[in-house]
């Protein structure tokens, strides 16, 4: 049990390092910082578009804001990845993409469930016909708030998880003097 | 050695330095995030609260008066609107007066006949707010080629928006069906109205297509079944395709959505929405002597769906030689 403990401790320890050492360096908050306005404009333009250009939305704003500022650190952890381990740049890909992709989505549906139109057009480009789906769509629209938790929730724990991964920054400080 | 140490020492500084000007930036911009969206939201209210004269309580939450169906005044607001205003209205929409979003953007169809009449066909929901500010273009529109013996108030579900808006019929807002009863006749038209109906206080949900079916033929309502069939029909096709409610069909124009975005007084920026505001009776003040960005939009809108069915009987009534119907439907076409 305590060595289950003394485990647990290293490995939070382990990810409280890895998040200090990348977010120290001001490149990475310039990063996760772009990225969160960039994701929040493309949620932004979807909603806009989907609504004949009337930001119009249902779901409480500062969900919108933890999902767009959750996904620009999400990304930044992500380039850093990239860039600095080979062995973690495919996971930094899926992170980055990741990051992306759930802004992306929740646009979809955090504006009103009656107004579906790029969600129909990736529909019927998918060969569904929008009117069978109508109402699975509208039942989705249904728990707007509940699924963008999820994303956020989700784009915590990939935070978490990419911070354990080894990015190179693990060995221990070399004792001087 | 001291001189390592020193340089570790310093080292460790300006590590702990970078790391707290890092966290402090970051928590900047979140508070300029918050601090930004605050005083929006704030300028918003305060908008909407100068456009409104009385800021009624629970509003977001509010039935208040639902079902009820209108008295004669408010009934001659829709039935006996002046032709001047769709005048006027078609004008500020032709010269880009209306800040508004307004549009024309249809589909040619072929025209849905009962008992020798073209139809005017409305596939909507009660929980919705697109129809919910929609209805009142429609009401505006359908007034001019007959009457409604009765309209009812009503609102979009509470967690679409709660706006006010008028009911075809007494809908049993509770509850989970489709109604196809409405108090509207014409010599020139018919109006079919397939209003499917769910709890309100929940947020918009639409029931599924099978279900629609079955509660249309539970009415017995031939025209019902047939104009909803007739969409299904239509939706086979990318460009007549179902994408959301109001689906609308006026004579041989198709709109997929509402024709305007008219949410009050100012254009909704996230969750804030004017229209919310206004109770029924604020909203008839204001159709009754149009004055206001709210009224004239949806005069502007109403107007777009008079063009629409000019076009589809060939100018035969009287509204149709307004001479800004005649230039919207060169528009339309």
């Amino acid at each position: 049990m305590a060595t289950k403990n003394k485990i647990s401790t290293n490995s939070a320890n382990r990810r409280i390092n890895t998040a200090i050492r990348i977010f120290s360096h001001p490149l990475y908050i310039l990063i996760a910082v772009l990225g969160s306005s960039a994701f929040f404009y493309i949620f932004h333009y979807l909603i806009s578009r989907s609504n004949n250009g009337v930001f119009i939305i249902f779901t409480p704003i500062y969900l919108i804001y933890a999902l767009v500022i959750t996904s620009g650190i999400l990304f930044s952890i992500s380039v850093f990845a990239i860039i600095h381990s080979v062995a973690s740049r495919r996971s930094g890909v899926s992170g980055g993409i990741a990051s992306a992709l759930l802004p992306a989505a929740g646009s979809l549906i955090a504006s009103c469930g009656c107004s579906f139109s790029l969600l129909a057009s990736i529909l019927l480009f998918l060969g569904i016909n929008t009117f069978e789906a109508a109402g699975i769509i509208s039942f989705i629209g249904s728990y707007q708030a509940w699924i963008i938790l999820a994303m956020i929730s989700a784009n915590i724990l990939m935070i978490i998880y990419y911070l354990g991964k080894p990015f190179g920054l693990h060995q221990p400080l070399r004792k001087r003097g | 050695m001291p001189s390592k140490t020193k340089k570790n020492n310093t080292e460790r500084s300006m590590h702990s330095l970078w790391i707290v000007s890092s966290a402090a930036i970051v928590l900047a911009i979140i508070s300029m995030f918050v601090a930004v969206s605050a005083v929006m939201y704030a300028a918003q209210q305060k908008t909407v609260q100068a456009t409104t004269s009385v800021v009624q309580p629970n509003f977001g939450s509010t039935l208040a008066g639902i079902d009820t169906p209108l008295n004669s005044t408010d009934l001659a607001v829709i039935n006996n609107a002046s032709d001047v205003y769709f005048q006027t209205a078609g004008e500020m929409y032709l010269n880009g007066s209306l800040s508004d979003p307004i549009f024309t953007s249809n589909n040619k169809v072929a025209p849905f006949m009962v008992n020798g009449k073209p139809s005017v066909i409305y596939l909507g929901s009660i929980t919705c707010i697109f129809c919910g500010e929609n209805r009142w273009a429609m009401a505006l529109a359908l007034s001019k080629f007959g009457k409604f013996s009765q309209l009812f108030t009503g609102y979009s579900s509470f967690g679409d928006g709660d706006v006010p808006t008028l009911y075809w019929a007494a809908d049993n807002y509770n509850s989970s069906g489709d109604s196809v009863k409405n108090y509207y006749s014409s010599s020139y038209v018919n109006f079919v109205s397939i209003e499917d109906i769910n709890p309100i206080r929940g947020g918009f949900l639409l029931n599924s297509p099978s279900k629609i079916i079955q509660d249309l033929n539970a009415t017995e309502n031939k025209s019902a079944i047939g104009a909803f069939n007739y969409i299904i029909n239509l939706s086979a096709v990318k460009a007549t395709a179902f994408m959301g409610t109001p689906y609308t069909i006026w004579g041989t124009h198709q709109f997929s959505g509402a024709d305007a975005e008219v949410f009050g007084n100012t254009t909704p920026s996230g969750s804030v929405i004017d229209l919310t505001y206004m109770t029924h009776a604020q909203v008839f003040s204001q159709l009754s002597q149009p004055q206001d960005q709210f009224a004239w939009s949806e005069y502007a809108a109403a107007d777009i769906y008079i063009a629409s069915l000019c076009q589809s009987l060939n100018n035969t009534v009287q509204v149709c030689s307004l001479p800004a119907i005649r230039s919207i439907e060169a528009r339309i076409a």
